[in-house]
């Protein structure tokens, strides 16, 4: 009887069970669906198809299994819940009653329906828990995301899972560490001095810069341009700026001169050179490196003729490629052997100055 | 079931009788609904109520008044220091017959009555105090090693005052425990005043009129016991009874900070039986969750002892039983329906 009288609360309860029932299922089928579509991104993405399908057996199948498990209303159930629109537990009573023909259990049962008359179904609210909505809206995020990036990457928009897990296992570049230093009394450096930088790259340029009176001898590994810039660099290190005093440079090229105070320029060094050449005769002032400059001092006369005649015998030679040496040999003379200049009359000047 | 002896008659002469009591008794007591309400529910289930109030709040008449109209025998002991069991209880004493023998012949106490008024209880002495543990649960007293059983309907009504308690001996836990309710009986309102101090102008005496007799009382009594409960009310009620105790597998919050010692299995008892009385007068044929909670208070307040912390916080027995009751009752898996 119950049962019966039910009938119209029950289509209404009956729904919420099955909205419950399927919010469940798609709890349990986004997260297969999350989970296979992670395995077949790393295993082969072109089956994402099998997630989806999977998805959807598993929504349908848990959905049916806990509506008929848990979610179906119960006659008693159903009369819980007209109670709570105000009847007191007449309903829950009554259906406990059912089959006493007492005289009570028709008196209870007569209020009871007296009772139900006040009330309809529509009163009974579909009730879904935020919490389990909550949950369902997560799950989906993260399953349709998760077969999204299993179908990008089976249509080669971005990487597959063994490509990405590659890329995450290999070993991150060494960081090498690079430390420029000049001797202070010389000079400085221009630009970063000390420099960390991934194994491979490049390092920035680093200039050194000398001191009036002072001139860039090397750097510490053995470089000659002051002006660097390490490439491809495979091991941390420290190099340090080399300078050299001029009278210092002069000095030590030329012990047993007696003119040991060397004018301020190249060229009254190399005049100077020459005279002490002439005394002492052992110092060979070549490839020096004085304020930036090589210093070809004797040679330079001897190779210029060389070349000048290497560049006459051939033929072959493009007289632009010619004009570039001759000029190359004039920019030398100039930048780096001013002292050329002075060997016959400015470097004996010089030597007067030293002498001085 | 038992209640095939019910029958329709019996269902309508109690809600008759009902009326015609609660008609009855406010002729004599102005207000005090609750208190009224409470005191005939546990008359109609057969339990002993402890009525606790400041003097002058209508107490004694309340109990005269129910005498009266429930057409019983009424007795009345005030309790003081002195008072001994057998002044309560009754004794046996030496009678000479007329050959002039000497036997002893037992000389009941104020006990023997249906309707005890133990006017100021915590004023006696533990010992006479407990004079009254037998017949308030067994409905019997034994005397020199003879067990008398008393007349039926049999109820106490006790009274107590909550101040002045120099010279006063609490009741001891398993006494309390008797009461099927303690009632606390306040102050009349203004209104409630006036028409208090207008009636006793003309006449202090009670004028309510018998409208029962034990008999009767005793069916309304049998017919209140076949009121159906649902298994989740009873449940639901037993839980309530359950979560009073800190150690309980249903402990309450409240009671896990608040209580040393919660209800006994007598308040699970006192509760459904009072509930069903409820639901009656109410003119409904089931026992709802909201008797339960209605009741929880009266049947639970003077079974439930409190912890020092609860002291310390001035936190009453009622503030306790108001947060076990939200706490049960606002959470839906103890009123699930499997």
């Amino acid at each position: 009887m119950s049962a019966k009288l039910f009938q119209k609360y029950y289509s209404r309860i009956a729904r919420e069970g099955i909205l419950k029932s399927l919010l469940l299922g798609l709890v349990l089928g986004f997260a297969v669906l999350f989970l296979s579509a992670t395995v077949f991104w790393f295993v082969n993405p072109n089956l994402f198809w099998v997630a989806i399908l999977l998805f959807a057996l598993v929504t349908a199948g848990a959905a049916y299994f806990l509506y008929e498990k848990k979610f179906r209303p119960t006659t008693k159930q159903i009369a819980r819940r007209v109670d709570e629109l105000g009847l007191e537990e007449r309903m829950l009573t009554m259906a406990q009653l059912e089959g006493d023909e007492s005289y009570i259990a028709m008196r209870q049962r007569e209020d009871a329906l007296e009772a139900l008359e006040t009330v309809n179904e529509n009163l009974i609210k579909i009730i879904v828990s935020i919490p389990l909505i909550i949950c369902t809206s997560i799950s989906a995020v993260f399953g349709l995301g998760m077969t999204t990036v299993t179908t990008l990457s089976s249509a080669g928009i971005i990487m597959s899972g063994k490509e990405w897990l590659a890329g995450l296992l290999a070993e991150p570049p060494q960081q090498i560490e690079l430390i420029y230093e000049a001797e202070a009394k010389g000079g400085s450096l221009e630009g970063e001095v000390r420099q960390v930088v991934e194994e491979g790259q490049n390092a920035s340029p680093v200039r050194a810069v000398p001191k009036d009176g002072w001139a860039f001898l090397e750097w510490s590994d053995g470089k000659t341009d002051p002006y660097r810039v390490d490439e491809g660099v495979t091991e941390s290190f420290t190099v340090i700026a080399k300078f050299i005093a001029l009278e210092e440079a002069d000095n030590d090229g030329s012990p047993n001169d007696e003119a040991t105070d060397l004018p301020q320029d190249a060229g009254e060094q190399e005049g100077n050179s020459g005279q002490g050449d002439g005394a002492g005769g052992e110092y060979k002032p070549v490839n020096q490196v004085i304020d930036g400059n090589t210093y070809y001092g004797h040679e330079y006369n001897v190779a210029l003729e060389e070349v000048l005649g290497l560049l006459a015998q051939d033929n072959a030679m493009p007289e632009e490629l010619k004009l570039l040496i001759s000029n190359y040999f004039d920019t030398i003379k100039v930048g780096g052997n001013d002292g050329e200049n002075g060997e016959g009359s400015e470097g004996s000047e010089g030597g007067e100055d030293a002498s001085k | 079931m038992e209640n095939m002896n019910v029958q329709k008659n019996d269902i309508d002469v109690f809600g008759k009788q009902c009326a015609e009591i609660f008609k009855q008794v406010s002729r004599d007591v102005i207000g005090q609904k609750e208190v009224v309400e409470g005191t005939i529910i546990a008359m109609i289930a057969g339990g002993n109520v402890l009525l606790e109030g400041v003097p002058g709040v209508g107490k004694t008449r309340l109990v005269r008044s129910l005498g009266r109209v429930f057409d019983l025998p009424f007795a009345r002991i005030q309790f003081t220091p002195d008072l001994m069991p057998a002044d309560v209880t009754g004794t046996n004493i030496i009678v000479k017959d007329e050959n002039g023998n000497s036997s002893f012949k037992f000389q009941p106490g104020p006990i023997f009555s249906n309707i005890i008024l133990a006017d100021e209880i915590n004023r006696a002495t533990p010992k006479t105090q407990s004079a009254l543990l037998e017949a308030m649960q067994e409905h019997t007293v034994t005397v020199m090693g003879t067990s008398r059983k008393l007349k039926e309907p049999f109820f106490v009504l006790a009274t107590q005052n909550p101040i002045e308690q120099d010279g006063t001996y609490p009741l001891p836990e398993a006494q309390m425990d008797r009461f099927m309710f303690k009632l606390i009986v306040p102050n009349p309102s203004l209104d409630e005043l006036m028409q208090i101090v207008n009636m006793t102008q003309k006449t202090m005496a009670e004028v309510a009129e018998s409208v029962c007799n034990g008999e009767q009382l005793l069916r309304m009594r049998t017919t209140a016991n076949q009121i159906p409960v649902a298994d989740e009310v009873l449940r639901y009620a037993m839980i309530m009874t359950s979560a009073t105790h800190p150690d309980s597998e249903c402990a309450s919050e409240a009671a896990k900070k608040y209580v040393r010692n919660g209800a006994s299995p007598r308040a699970g008892q006192a509760l459904i039986s009072a509930a069903k009385v409820k639901a009656l007068i109410k003119g409904r044929f089931n026992v709802a969750f909201s008797d339960i909670e209605e009741l929880a208070y009266p049947v639970l307040r003077h079974r439930i002892k409190l912890n020092f912390e609860a002291i310390a916080e001035r936190i009453t027995t009622d503030d306790v039983i108001k947060m076990i009751v939200e706490e049960v009752s606002g959470n839906p898996k103890y009123k699930k329906v499997k």
